[in-house]
């Protein structure tokens, strides 16, 4: 059985490979692939679709043993992980700006998120070593040590990568779990006083973050 | 009713080329599981693809040989590919990749027996009522020789068929593997294959295994001289069918596989000035 056994890994660890090409080059091809085969031998995939596969990869990493002097990759992985989602995630039109021209009762507008955004809050510096790979960055990297935001939009066909400010992911939070424009630039605002949240709302829907005609009045 | 021409296994390094290409009767095949995602570039480029050249979805994930029915949601993804691309094929493997809810990427042998004969009929009528189509069934590669058949490979496929109205994917490669392997007759294989129920034929290549004695149907080399051959005599005794060139892994440039290509289309070609 052993060849059915060599393909069946090689399966998994080729889709993993191809869902988490940094975190691969993080670790180099040998350890990759050591690291690919046990967490396919104790996560095997539920679903014949491998396009998806690896879901719980970063959550599965973080509890590694030996993760403990690459504690950054988990992160690296969860941005891989919301890249992926974004880029299969379901077509639609993105909310313009022009779609909200004359409208000022930002307290009575809701508006939902574009399917394929991905935004997340991660203890590490892992978007800017994300973002150092993509560009083929060799050595060391210069940037602070600290937490960042990411935002992945997908208004058409490219996921669009960008930094996200702690006032861009609460509201962004806010806008996810139901709160209103309005409501959520006010918490915003409010935690973060320093934040032009006018702009940080342009920016956003520029981005593509929300869904067009997704925006409704409360009543 | 597709031309019997021969197509081109499509990879996404190859989209400017394969939109380019000014072969008549071209078509292309892809793994219907790599479609299977809710939106985004890659379905984008499928209907490029689409729109210029007939399609053909061959799934490998269906685990038809499983002791379960086929998973409704794997079943309704694949309905919504069929719907939407209007492929002029739709195959499936004859395998089982899915155990206790675990799902294997690869595919593992089936014993041929009267209750998997049953099973496999059953769910392959599921498939075909769901998608509203005929599919087309793959002959599966051999590695290792199961013990507890009851029916003949080729017996069993034409069986499967007549049961359920499905048709044949016979894949030249996985016969000349599996007799190497097993140690049977590639030739006597194929003839015993009714000519009506072959709806399609894959030509791949294959490699040997690192001891030397296994050959391994990898996908990732030229079709060899022997799969040729077989091919060959195959099409001048059931006459020309879609044939594709389908390869995997080690994936060279465009024009090497157009090259394999321009090949196998000159042998349907001469099966077809026979005919006439």
């Amino acid at each position: 059985m052993r060849v059915y056994r060599n393909t069946v890994l090689s399966g998994c660890v080729d889709a993993l490979r191809a869902n988490y090409p940094v975190v691969a080059r993080l670790l180099g091809d040998e350890m990759f692939e050591a690291v690919a085969a046990d967490y396919a031998a104790n996560c095997p995939p539920r679903q014949a679709v491998l396009a998806m596969y690896g879901a719980r990869f970063p959550d599965w990493l973080e509890k590694q043993p030996w993760i403990w002097d690459l504690a950054y990759v988990p992160d690296v992985a969860r941005i891989e992980r919301h890249y992926v989602e974004s880029l299969f995630a379901a077509d639609a039109e993105p909310l313009e700006m022009s779609a909200l021209d004359g409208r000022g009762d930002w307290l009575g507008i809701c508006l939902a998120l574009h399917p394929a955004t991905r935004f997340d809050w991660l203890s590490m510096p892992a978007m800017s070593i994300w973002l150092g790979q993509r560009e083929g960055h060799e050595g060391d990297l210069d940037f602070d040590w600290e937490a960042e935001g990411v935002l992945l939009t997908r208004p058409h066909l490219e996921v669009l990568p960008s930094r996200l400010s702690r006032a861009g992911h609460r509201f962004l939070f806010g806008i996810r779990l139901g709160e209103s424009v309005g409501d959520a630039a006010i918490a915003a605002g409010s935690l973060y006083p320093e934040t032009d949240i006018g702009s940080l709302f342009t920016s956003l829907v520029n981005a593509g973050a929300f869904a067009a005609s997704s925006h409704r009045s409360l009543p | 009713m597709m031309i019997p021409a021969a197509g081109v296994g499509f990879k996404a390094e190859h989209l400017a080329d394969a939109l380019a290409a000014p072969a008549a009767d071209l078509w292309f095949e892809v793994h219907a599981e790599n479609y299977m995602v809710a939106g985004g570039p890659r379905l984008a480029m499928l209907e490029a693809i689409r729109r210029e050249r007939p399609l053909s979805l061959h799934g490998v994930g269906m685990s038809l040989a499983g002791a379960a029915e086929p998973d409704a949601d794997h079943v309704a993804a694949l309905k919504r590919l069929v719907d939407r691309f209007e492929p002029a094929l739709v195959s499936e493997h004859l395998a089982w990749s899915r155990l206790d809810g675990r799902c294997f990427p690869d595919l593992l042998p089936v014993p041929r027996s009267n209750e998997v004969l049953r099973r496999l009929a059953a769910n392959i009528s599921r498939v075909q009522d769901a998608l509203g189509r005929e599919i087309l069934i793959e002959n599966p590669t051999h590695y290792l020789a199961l013990r507890d058949h009851e029916w003949s490979e080729t017996s069993f496929l034409a069986e499967l068929a007549r049961r359920t109205g499905c048709r044949l994917l016979i894949d030249i490669n996985n016969v000349a593997v599996g007799a190497h392997n097993l140690g049977y007759d590639a030739e006597t294989w194929l003839d015993a294959i009714p000519a009506k129920l072959v709806g399609e034929i894959h030509l791949a290549g294959h490699t040997l295994d690192g001891e030397g004695t296994l050959l391994i149907d990898s996908h990732d080399a030229a079709v060899s001289d022997r799969v040729w051959h077989l091919y060959e005599d195959f099409i001048v005794r059931i006459g020309a069918r879609p044939t594709l060139i389908e390869r995997d892994g080690n994936v060279p440039p465009f024009a090497e596989l157009m090259a394999e290509r321009v090949r196998a289309q000159g042998i349907l070609a001469g099966s077809l000035a026979v005919a006439a």
